[in-house]
């Protein structure tokens, strides 16, 4: 349990506005709002645009000023995109994070999850060339224990690059990327404390150097990663690998998919395999769905199979409000009969282009055989904002 | 005697019918200045005068018409819808039947619709569509539609188009807004947490044990609502097993007291008030639990189980997504010292 609440700590993080729930606003397909075909990472500039005009409400918004507008005013600073050569970005995501709240020492704190600043470029006769860098600062107040991959002792802030990669469109459904991205595997929730990506690997800090490939069509997209690990760690924590994804549309509005991943340390040899739905419901809601099994053998140790569960709905409300419930299931060690269930009802609410708020109560259930222990209780209060 | 009578008869009953046409022609022309004042219960007034409403086929077409606009204009729809009936059945019955027997091959715009009988269909279709918003009756929208489709494909008024759009989108709304009954089955899998007490037989000291509870359930219901919010009434049965530990605190037994495996079952009962927001395709909701739990726990030697059966209720919420076939449907409630996570699969009948 303590490790869920660290966890919720320190790895609690999400990024840009573009989330794969935007399935129910019809939006299959990551690579029509990221540079990066398979999400995360900043948004290019329709990305920012539909943010800006469709997805995020318009809370101060007068009636005047028409989507259109927002649209264009969607770059840095509210500029113009197309007027940049260069693209800036700034990502600033804290949280209030309560948790322990069915005891009587319930703790409270705020926490700086993600201060980025990104640059971004795209060039070439047909714009098949982008070149993004993602500079990642975590302020030590959010890191009391330090980060020991990245060899940062209690008290020292962490920085770090989150992100930076060369890609090249040969087409425009075909590309080769190059540099330091999120692991090409399941559905790229940005709930970075989920199962689904602390089981795998997949974590705020999960993205590694390598070479992403990607295919993809209207109806399907289709890539695998080479990678080596990520060099910024240190030595024992570099897993080297691939992975891969398919994801294919069976109808307009649900998208079905799986993923594999095969990688290894000194340490550990790792396998993961997940099953994966995507599903647009009414105008905006959405279900997603990934189920998986990952396997672990420490070297010199027997092999170990986890297996995780992942159910997210999002309600979609009125324009940039979505209720959110979101259904987790662990079962650490298939050999037994232990399991942890997790819920978390919440919304999540962009008001308006460049913020979002995000409120989440999380119920933690463990059944382990042979005892019982009480239920837990916490609650995130988050706010992002992104220039 | 009696020739010299009958013409001098005959004389004054024409002259008596000739002074009642004159009479009536003056009402009538009262009654269009008091029209053109827009004076309507006036003018109507003047032609209640002059004609009698009960005889509509003795009233000749402009009287017939202009009682017709009346109607219409003090917004006694039913009524103008009468009058127009009776005036188009008097003066244009042929062209009427050949107009809708058009209507329905869609060869309207074939037909050379006189202006009168025109205007009646765009009047008649504004009545039609007033009184349907007034009583959201389908068959005055069906009327409405009719009437203004011909006044749309004669290019009568560009307002028609309008009007049919208009009337398509209330007609889905009012349907929409009918409240019916459904009735759904459930299974899924439900999750509680709650407490069992276990008392010392020798100091009669009692403590909480918690007992986490993991059963199958399988479920009926019962909604009633519209496609915007509803009511809805469940039950459900379920069993499974339970597992049941002291916290870790105090000196008692409960430090180590453990028992897994320990069979439980449960009845659910459940009454709740849903919103859809999206477009019917979900479901949120609040409702009112009342969980009946029993357990075959077993008592250590010098100690008692005292609430081998419990009864908790509390407030639960749900959140409901149609799928293709299924409802998708996630709870979470608290129960007294209980909280409850529950899974759903729902089909609905």
């Amino acid at each position: 349990m303590r490790i869920f609440i660290l966890g919720l700590f320190f790895l609690m993080s999400f990024k840009a506005l573009a989330y794969p729930n935007f399935i129910g606003k019809g939006y299959h397909n990551c690579l029509t709002c990221h540079y990066n075909p398979f999400g995360a990472g900043p948004l290019n500039d329709y990305g920012r645009g539909v943010a800006a005009s469709a997805l995020a409400g318009r809370l101060f918004v007068s009636d005047s000023t028409t989507d259109e507008q927002l649209g264009q005013s969607s770059g840095f600073l509210f500029n113009k995109q197309d007027k940049q050569f260069l693209k800036p970005a700034l990502d600033y995501r804290g949280a209030n994070i309560y948790s322990s709240l069915e005891t009587d020492e319930s703790q409270e704190r705020w926490v700086n999850m993600q201060m980025d600043a990104t640059l971004s470029a795209v060039f070439g006769a047909k714009k098949q060339f982008i070149v993004t860098y993602t500079h990642s600062m975590v302020p030590s107040n959010s890191l009391p224990s330090g980060k020991a991959e990245y060899e940062v002792a209690a008290g020292e802030d962490l920085t770090y690059s989150r992100e930076h990669y060369i890609g090249w469109k040969l087409k425009p459904n075909l590309g080769i990327y190059l540099g330091k991205m999120d692991k090409v595997f399941g559905i790229r929730v940005p709930d970075h404390t989920s199962y689904s990506r602390l089981k795998t690997g997949n974590d705020q800090y999960g993205s590694v150097h390598g070479a992403v490939f990607h295919y993809g069509q209207q109806s399907f997209d289709f890539g695998g990663q080479y990678y080596i690990g990520d060099l910024e760690k240190a030595q024992e924590y570099q897993m080297s690998g691939f992975s891969t994804k398919l994801e294919y549309s069976i109808t307009d509005n649900i998208r079905i998919g799986g993923s594999y991943l095969s990688e290894s340390s000194d340490d550990l040899e790792r396998g993961a395999m997940a099953l994966l739905a995507k599903a647009g419901v009414g105008k905006g809601s959405s279900v997603m769905f990934e189920v998986g099994q990952v396997s672990n053998t420490p070297t010199g140790s027997d092999t170990t199979a986890e297996q995780y569960l992942f159910l997210q709905n999002h309600f979609y409300i009125f324009r940039g409000f979505y209720f959110v419930t979101t259904y987790e299931q662990s079962i650490p060690d298939t050999s037994s009969t232990n399991e942890i269930h997790r819920i978390a009802p919440g919304i999540l609410y962009f008001p308006v282009q460049r913020i979002e708020l995000r409120a989440d109560l999380y119920n933690t259930k463990e059944y382990t055989t042979g005892t019982a222990t009480k239920d837990s209780w916490s609650f995130i209060g988050q706010i992002h904002l992104w220039f | 005697m009696v020739l010299k009578v009958l013409p001098i008869l005959i004389l004054l009953m024409s002259f008596s019918t000739e002074a009642r046409r004159s009479k009536k022609a003056i009402y009538f022309k009262r009654a269009q200045i008091q029209f053109k004042k827009k004076n309507y219960p006036a003018s109507l007034k003047y032609l209640q005068k002059a004609y009698n409403f009960k005889r509509t086929k003795s009233i000749p077409a402009s009287p017939l018409y202009l009682i017709s606009v009346n109607y219409h204009k003090i917004r006694k729809y039913s009524y103008s819808i009468y009058f127009f009936n009776r005036f188009i059945k008097n003066n244009y019955k042929r062209k009427h039947i050949q107009v809708i027997q058009a209507l329905r091959k869609d060869e309207v715009y074939e037909v050379d619709i006189p202006k009168v009988l025109n205007s009646s269909y765009f009047y008649l279709a504004q009545n039609y569509y007033a009184r349907f918003l007034r009583t959201e009756k389908i068959s005055d929208a069906k009327a409405a539609k009719r009437y203004f489709k011909i006044c749309d494909e004669t290019d009568f008024n560009s307002k028609c188009s309008a009007f049919l759009d208009n009337i398509d989108k209330k007609i889905e709304y009012i349907i929409k807004k009918r409240k019916n009954f459904e009735f759904f089955l459930y299974f899924g899998r439900m999750l509680y947490q709650d407490r069992v007490q276990i008392e010392e037989n020798s100091s009669s000291i009692q403590s909480d044990l918690i007992s986490n509870n993991s059963t199958i359930c399988y479920g009926a219901g019962l909604r009633y609502g519209s496609a915007f919010n509803g009511y809805e009434v469940s039950g459900a049965t379920c069993s499974g097993t339970t597992t049941v530990a002291g916290e870790a605190r105090g000196e008692s037994i409960t430090n180590n007291y453990k028992q897994s495996g320990v069979p439980v079952a449960s009845m659910l009962f459940e009454l709740g008030y849903y919103i859809r927001p999206d477009n019917e395709k979900t479901r949120l909701g609040l409702s009112l639990p009342l969980i009946y739990r029993v357990g075959s726990y077993s008592s250590p030697d010098g100690y008692t189980i005292n609430n081998e059966s419990e009864i908790n209720y509390g407030i639960m919420g749900t959140a409901g997504m149609q799928l293709p076939l299924f409802e998708l449907q996630t709870k979470l409630g608290h129960l007294n010292k209980s909280n409850l996570l529950m899974i759903n699969l729902l089909y609905t009948f």
